[in-house]
């Protein structure tokens, strides 16, 4: 049996689990075995039909209310009681800071090892995997030995609907096991909703990035006024934070926030791996820094040499001219 | 309080990073060495709940005796002495890693130094393994909190904050406890010169830790294929504006 941690909300299965459920349906089909998922709270029939798709058995289901919004050690301990039943040898989960914590503290519990960040698992006398570190800057290939359990997150990917009518029945399985102070010591107390302050960076169509070469807390000023213009939000890169010229929640890249706009417009910005790791799902990016050489300048889709200063002024000097035409 | 701060050192990566000809390790020839930015924030921690509520923290890593540079670095801050774990620089996987630290800790409890507070960075940057801090705690049987961006003590218990989405999620724990904390739980101090030379005699105390092994054998490292591959240069300064604009306009993000 394979089994696959699932997170539901909104009763729909969500695009990071999705992705370690494809996975388990590629698992299940070259091994023959089954798979199962494990999930915490409620479970919709337009949940369980998608999980019917991907060729999921069934799915155990932990729904006493103490585990909700998020009892981690719960949670973990909801994972090892749905292996325990299904005899799985081989738990998957995906790649969000709740599952990854889940999925630790479950291996943690069961002595078992625990591979993060797995673009690819396959069995071979034990497991051959592939997988990010460095935040994706480098992949490893690496051999897992045969273990009586095996741990993995996966990264997130696009999951292809399946293809052809293998559509399962799913079975629930309600999960019963004793809920005390060891489940609930480091449970999650209280849920405050953000003071809102409009679009946040990681769902903005458009973001103006701002680096060392901004140059002064002041200088973000035209940033903030072509973001203005074009309806985009600012973010900023380590350096900007480090300097305390900006708050950490603007900073975009591998410690901050991972963006993924339309647009993303890259000022003074030199493109360090870290910072590359939390905008390359940008769809396109714009660069304007004034070495030529900086790393943003070669993946960039389009670069402009120059000091942003010069640059931006004018530039929003046209968008304000275009829009008094119009 | 008495507060243990687990770090690692690693290689200072900003460009692209290279191999080694073997393709087992990043090439370091060039590279200089650092502790991620998790815990750059967790030492600073630290040494800010020394100041506002008295006792003292210690920084510990498990690694090659050149790691003193970075225990050195913590130190320079206000830390107040250090344990190196020397394993000779060896690869030691997260089971390794987790079961040494738990072990000093457990042997410093029983010799009647006990720590209320052990923090750890979320996730390494070069690793990313997300998992030496909760295996520590479970070893220890400690309560946890992961992510960490926000810490409030107060009477032997902590209140953690952390971002999940798009909400804020308050956990409260009683101490001893364990925290894996992220980049933006504050914003941390750069070493004062008297920092610098105080650090150099500051105590280290150096182990021998026992590998337990983990079954993960690492075949090869590679670089991903990468799918930016650049494209057009505008222009130059200020006469490229035209050029933005044209491309503003075809990718829809201005009117026509």
């Amino acid at each position: 049996m394979i089994l696959c941690l699932v997170e539901i909300s909104d009763d729909k299965v969500s695009d990071a689990s999705l992705s370690a459920v494809s996975l388990g349906a590629k698992l299940a089909g070259e091994t023959g075995l089954s798979l199962a998922c494990v999930a915490i709270g409620e479970a919709s029939d337009s949940a369980l039909k998608e999980l019917g798709s991907f060729g999921v058995s069934s799915l155990y289901l932990a729904s006493a209310s103490e585990l909700t919004p998020f009892a981690p050690a719960g949670w973990a301990k909801a994972v090892i009681t749905a292996r325990d039943e299904s005899g799985a040898k081989v738990i998957l989960g995906g790649s969000t800071d709740r599952s990854t914590e889940v999925l630790a503290r479950a291996s943690a519990k069961l002595e078992a090892p625990f591979m993060a960040n797995c673009l690819n698992v396959t069995v071979a006398s034990g497991y051959q995997i592939s997988r990010l570190r460095w935040a994706g800057s480098i992949i490893e290939d690496a051999f897992v030995s045969d273990e009586s359990v095996a741990v993995f997150s996966v990264v997130q990917s696009e999951v292809a609907a399946p293809s052809g009518s293998t559509e399962t029945e799913v079975q629930l399985r309600q999960l019963s096991f004793e809920i005390g102070e060891a489940e609930l010591r480091d449970a999650v107390t209280e849920v405050l909703l953000p003071v809102g302050d409009g679009v946040s960076l990681s769902d903005s169509r458009i973001v103006i990035g701002g680096g060392r070469g901004v140059g002064s807390p002041e200088g973000f000023k035209v940033l903030d006024e072509l973001a203005g213009i074009l309806g985009a939000t600012v973010g900023v890169s380590r350096v900007v934070t480090g300097l305390g010229w900006r708050p950490h929640k603007d900073q975009i890249g591998q410690t901050g926030t991972k963006i993924a706009p339309e647009l993303y417009i890259a000022c003074g910005i030199s493109g360090a791996i870290q910072h590359m790791a939390g905008c390359r799902s940008a769809k396109w990016i714009l660069a304007i820094n004034q070495d030529r050489d900086a790393p943003i300048m070669s993946l960039a889709d389009y670069a402009v040499v120059g000091d942003l200063h010069k640059i931006l002024p004018k530039l929003i000097e046209e968008l304000n001219a275009l829009s008094a035409k119009s | 309080m008495r507060i243990l701060v687990c770090i690692k050192r690693v290689p200072q990566a900003g460009g692209k990073l290279t191999l080694t000809e073997d393709k087992l390790a990043i090439d370091t020839k060039f590279l200089g060495f650092t502790i991620g930015p998790h815990e750059e924030c967790a030492v600073e921690e630290a040494v800010r709940l020394v100041e506002k509520f008295g006792g003292s923290a210690t920084v510990l890593t498990l690694g090659h005796t050149d790691s003193v540079e970075q225990l050195q670095f913590a130190m320079s801050l206000g830390v107040a002495d250090a344990i190196l774990l020397d394993n000779n620089g060896a690869e030691w996987g997260p089971i390794s890693t987790a079961g040494a630290i738990a072990k000093v800790i457990e042997e410093m409890r029983s010799n009647g130094d006990p720590f209320d507070l052990i923090l750890f960075g979320n996730e390494a940057p070069d690793s990313g393994d997300f998992q030496v801090g909760v295996r520590v705690a479970n070893a220890l049987d400690l309560p946890l909190v992961t992510g960490v961006k926000g810490i409030e003590v107060l009477d032997g218990e902590l209140v953690a904050r952390r971002e999940g989405g798009s909400t804020v999620e308050l956990t409260k724990v009683t101490l001893p406890a364990v925290l894996t904390v992220k980049e933006g739980l504050n914003l941390p101090r750069y070493p004062s010169l008297p920092g610098r030379l105080k650090a150099k005699s500051k105590p280290i105390k150096k182990e021998s830790p026992q590998e337990k092994g983990d079954p993960i054998k690492t075949v090869q490292l590679r670089l991903p294929v990468e799918d930016r591959t650049g494209g057009v240069l505008l222009g130059e300064g200020p006469d490229a504006v035209g050029k933005i604009v044209e491309v503003l306009k075809e990718l829809g993000v201005v009117a026509r």
